[in-house]
């Protein structure tokens, strides 16, 4: 984890209530934007405040979308204070990455993610390296807020289907969610009913608790699991689903 | 400002801070190598799942927690940074979170001689009746107790707490507040910088009493200004919690502030 200030160039809607925010330009007494575009991968975070006030207080977590050479996009819930705070020039204070990288084995060729309303945006960076990775990319929004499709890659498939489908689960190599409680009990139901057992490593679920230090300090977003306590910010946010499944 | 601070004086094993800042943001182990100590994440003997979610309600500059004590436990806290804490260079201070004297006796006496705890520090609630329990745990170890009692009642106890053997009164926990969420009532400890106030007028009555143990201040720290407001108010030494949270390092910060302060030539 690294301190970043990053200028934001913009702050939009992505689509119904996930927001965009972009950063470049970065102050050049600190480390670079390019280097937090190198440092982030998909599956991480940041924690980002705005240094020149305590309101809100709390750093917020901002979602990896996507990166470029310089640039890196982040979604938010539209509704977060920070939203309505930043404009556009504004420097950011931004520590980077957190969390653990979402990586799939080499024999891991058909990925299935899927995503609840606009928690689907957790996982388009995910999308995008698998497809660059040349994986074969099947992306369901479950819920309202169906995810624009002109956004995303044309070699990712992509369904807005409420099912969760035993066809795609026994497609699947890998599979990774973002959503609720419920949506994560029934994918390992559904996963169990596909392919008879739910293996560990197949599928992993994102825990989008409250992250106050991102450090592994507070303990505000622990999560029982099999192996004992876990911490969201600093062994997740994503957790294999059997760890999980079996205590919650 | 003193460069050694004894927060356990006349005791027959010494708790010496070299710089008044103490880190007390949670965790087991801390990057900072200037601060006067550490005090732990609050840990109880068996591994704690905690509060269930949501356990962070946000409210207008600050926020509101429960984590419920969630924590490892004893046991695979001790494994995890028992080297680490052989090592430190700043005296460990493992906080009891509050679970009353039964279990603290049990987790005093298994703390004893862990190279590099300095002293333990019980986090009391106003449930808890908190003379009685320090007199157990004062039997159980000699390491030096820190009390750290609740905003809501620390002056009706301090004098109380002193006397059972409390070789410090940390003023002290996390004020209790409440919020109405979807129809119920929410609780949780707020943190925030304008609980530096009230921790600040209750540092300065208890300071007021003249009693024989040292005060540790705890709210609401966000800069060496408000350290230093502490320090002046009658505390030999301030903790650091959430500042943490939102800005890594400021505890760091403020300690070598204070730090290049004491060195000024005058």
């Amino acid at each position: 984890m690294k301190p970043y200030l990053c200028r934001v160039i913009e702050n939009r809607i992505l689509w119904a209530d996930a927001q965009l925010l972009i950063f470049d330009a970065p102050d050049p007494s600190t480390s670079s934007g390019q280097g937090l575009a190198r440092a982030l991968r998909p599956g991480q975070f940041a924690l980002a405040r705005d240094a020149t006030t305590r309101e809100p207080y709390l750093r917020r977590a901002l979602w990896l979308y996507q990166t470029e050479e310089t640039r890196v996009a982040f979604t938010l819930p539209a509704h977060d204070p920070l939203v309505a705070r930043v404009r556009v020039g504004d420097l950011l204070d931004l520590l980077a990455p957190l969390g653990r990288v979402i990586e799939f084995g080499a024999n891991a060729r058909r990925i299935l993610l899927i995503g609840e309303g606009t928690r689907v945006a957790q996982l388009i960076a995910l999308a995008h390296a698998a497809i660059t990775q040349a994986r074969e990319v099947v992306l369901v929004n479950r819920g309202e807020n169906i995810f624009p499709a002109h956004l995303l890659s044309p070699e990712i498939e992509y369904r807005a289907d409420d099912a969760l489908s035993a066809e795609l689960i026994a497609w699947a190599d890998a599979i990774v969610a973002s959503g609720s409680s419920e949506l994560y009990r029934a994918l390992a139901e559904a996963i169990r009913a596909a392919r008879y057992r739910l293996e560990p490593g197949f599928a992993r679920v994102i825990v989008d608790a409250p992250m106050p230090c991102g450090d592994g300090l507070c303990y505000a977003c622990a999560v029982e699991t099999t192996r004992g306590i876990k911490l969201a910010c600093a062994d997740g946010p994503a957790f294999d689903l059997i760890e999980l499944e079996r205590k919650h | 400002m003193p460069h050694q601070i004894e927060l356990a004086p006349s005791w027959k094993r010494s708790l010496t801070i070299s710089n008044p800042i103490i880190f007390a943001a949670g965790g087991y182990t801390t990057e900072a190598t200037n601060i006067g100590a550490l005090v732990t994440l609050p840990t109880t003997l068996h591994t704690r799942v905690g509060a269930p979610m949501p356990r962070v309600i946000e409210i207008p500059g600050g926020v509101l927690m429960r984590t419920g004590a969630a924590n490892p436990g004893w046991t695979r806290v001790l494994r995890e940074h028992r080297r680490a804490w052989e090592q430190s260079q700043m005296p460990i201070i493992v906080a009891f979170a509050a679970q009353g004297a039964r279990e603290w006796v049990t987790l005093a006496a298994q703390i004893e001689n862990v190279a590099g705890i300095g002293g333990i520090e019980l986090h009391f609630n106003p449930a808890l009746d908190a003379a009685e329990a320090i007199r157990a745990v004062r039997a159980a170890t000699e390491l030096p107790i820190l009390a750290k009692l609740d905003l809501d009642n620390a002056r009706e106890i301090a004098a109380d707490c002193a006397a059972a053997g409390a070789n410090a009164l940390v003023i002290g926990r996390a004020p209790r507040g409440m919020k109405i969420v979807d129809g119920k009532t929410w609780y949780g400890r707020l943190y925030a910088p304008s609980v530096l106030p009230l921790a600040l007028r209750a540092v300065a009555e208890i300071a007021g009493m003249k009693l024989d143990a040292p005060l540790v201040a705890c709210g609401g720290v966000h800069s060496a200004e408000d350290a230093r407001a502490f320090l002046a108010a009658g505390a030999c030494a301030v903790e650091i919690d959430s500042a943490e949270w939102i800005e890594p390092g400021i505890a760091a910060r403020i300690a070598a502030e204070l730090e290049s302060q004491t060195n000024e030539p005058r």
